[in-house]
């Protein structure tokens, strides 16, 4: 029941952003990228961001979003996030800019292979897929340049890299994953 | 041209009759799966050439190791050993990759998970599969105790026990012993005099009735074996790079470390209590010691005390000169032709 609960939770608030906008000042995009797990072990992460007050970029530096992502741990799990974030601005300048990001949520973890049982009278199962719910929280650098077309500010190319961790991995330890997430946010709507 | 109809309708029959093929497994086994046992799932690996029917069951050391240590790496003997039999990776209960609970770590739960293991592999594989028990360190312990049931036993056709850990107290008195006059020779010869001198006068305080000074005493015992790597008397590990390990391998080291702590701490002290040496008189299948000849954790002088102990009439103990308690990795080589002969006489 609490993990339904957390992962309810989590979409709703990764789409908040997108529910609740009604400003003609707030900018929304969209991002799609490489997530890769200890960087090497690839996945792949869609993402939704808004920037309140864009119009007063520089005074606000504020944005909000949410992030889906899989990745493959070949020969040991998938791993499944989705995560509401918030992110605040340390840096701007010119094009580039550079964000502190906080991400908490959802975690599952798919085994990656059958996982047998032997009851008491030595008769085997199995279960096809097995998979464990995990809560997980994560921090992270943003580094990001702006791309323009003629003066339509239409994008970033983004480099995430931080870490994530997913709780009760192991007794009631979580483990600690860093990770790498690079790719491209397109802007929903233009501001100039 | 086809209607798309009958495309589709050709399609699902195509599909109907590729999926009626009987599964047969190929001789070049390559699989991986998870075993559940109370709340702990357990990551197996089996890899290697299914022709001969033969199993090589990896009881890894810690408790809490891996047995993904130099995974599929060139050298190592378990790779080469794929060639002519299988090989399986077993991750046990709170060690390497496993996930789930840390709760019932105790000797006879590990047993019951081998157990399992073994009843699954008969039934995926084949009853009639020839099964040989590799335990390292911990592992030789675990090994021993599974096999002390004759029923468990009579499935397995041959032990090999390397650098194994079974009786606990009389190794910690028989690593001070070694410790000290092996360090003494060490000074004499001019090597490493003030780390050497160091060992001992500590070696001299611990008292190994505490629980505390026992396990002391097995890390001035690895740090004696890191002393003698580095003058040249025994070799190095093989093993992959941190980069390959940490970037490209099943493994996640993260967990690696999290077992690894978490089972020191519960199997403490049982651990530091085990004695086996009466259950070895129980062992009737032809047995096979390796051990290092600087092997400061498990001294051969435990292993030639033992192999006599041993109930089986087929027993040898090979002693490997430049090599420490990681035998298998220090001379991959002679440990690969070793066991290899060891089996394939007794099956």
């Amino acid at each position: 029941m609490k993990n339904y609960i957390i992962l309810v939770s989590s979409i709703f608030l990764t789409l908040m952003p997108l529910i609740a906008q009604s400003q003609n000042t707030s900018l929304h995009s969209l991002g799609f990228g490489y997530f890769g797990e200890k960087v090497t072990h690839p996945g792949i992460q869609l993402s939704y961001q808004s920037y309140p007050n864009w119009i007063n970029f520089k005074k606000n530096k504020f944005e909000w979003g949410g992030n889906m992502s899989v990745y493959i741990h070949n020969r040991s799990h998938v791993g499944l996030r989705i995560t509401p974030n918030i992110g605040y601005r340390i840096l701007h300048f010119k094009k580039n800019y550079i964000l502190l990001k906080t991400d908490v949520g959802f975690f599952r973890r798919y085994y990656q292979g059958k996982v047998y049982t032997i009851d008491d009278n030595g008769i085997v199962s199995y279960k096809k897929s097995f998979a464990t719910p995990h809560f997980t929280y994560g921090i992270y650098t943003s580094f990001r340049r702006k791309l323009f077309y003629q003066t339509n500010f239409i994008g970033n190319i983004y480099l995430d890299m931080g870490f994530f961790k997913e709780t009760k991995v192991i007794d009631h330890k979580g483990i600690t994953h860093p990770y790498i997430n690079f790719g491209f946010i397109k802007n929903l709507n233009y501001v100039k | 041209m086809l209607s798309k109809n009958t495309f589709w309708i050709g399609l699902f029959f195509v599909c109907i009759l590729a999926s009626c093929n009987k599964m047969n497994v190929s001789n070049n086994l390559k699989d991986h799966f998870f075993i559940e046992s109370k709340k702990s799932i357990m990551p197996v690996f089996v890899n290697g050439n299914y022709s001969s029917k033969t199993f090589l069951l990896y009881l890894h050391g810690g408790p809490g190791g891996t047995s993904l240590d130099a995974y599929q790496n060139n050298e190592n003997p378990f790779y080469k050993l794929q060639n002519d039999l299988v090989v399986v990776y077993w991750e046990q209960r709170c060690a390497g990759n496993t996930q789930g609970s840390c709760d019932n770590l105790t000797l006879n739960q590990y047993v019951e998970d081998l157990e399992k293991l073994i009843i699954l592999l008969q039934s995926k594989y084949g009853s009639d599969i020839k099964l040989f028990l590799l335990g390292h360190s911990w592992g030789g312990t675990l090994g021993i105790k599974y096999l002390s049931n004759t029923l468990y036993q009579s499935k397995i056709k041959g032990w090999i026990e390397v650098g194994g850990g079974h009786h606990v107290p009389r190794i910690a008195t028989l690593e001070k012993e070694m410790l000290i006059s092996e360090g003494n020779k060490e000074i004499l010869a001019g090597r490493n005099i003030n780390e050497w001198n160091e060992i001992i006068t500590k070696a001299n305080t611990l008292n190994i009735t505490k629980i505390d000074d026992l396990f002391e005493m097995n890390r001035l015992s690895v740090q004696a074996e890191n002393i003698m790597k580095q003058n040249g008397t025994i070799n190095s590990k093989i093993i992959n790079s941190w980069f390959h390990d940490y970037f490209f391998s099943p493994q996640d080291i993260s967990i690696t470390k999290t077992n690894l702590a978490l089972s020191a701490e519960k199997m403490k002290n049982e651990l530091a209590s085990i004695n086996l040496s009466d259950s070895l008189q129980k062992i009737e299948i032809p047995v096979l010691m390796v051990w290092g000849k600087y092997d400061f954790r498990v001294p051969p002088k435990f292993a030639q005390e033992e192999l006599i102990k041993y109930g089986s009439a087929k027993k040898d103990l090979v002693i490997l000169d430049k090599s420490a308690h990681f035998v298998q990795f220090n001379e991959p080589q002679l440990f690969y032709e070793n066991v290899k002969l060891f089996i394939e006489k007794n099956l």
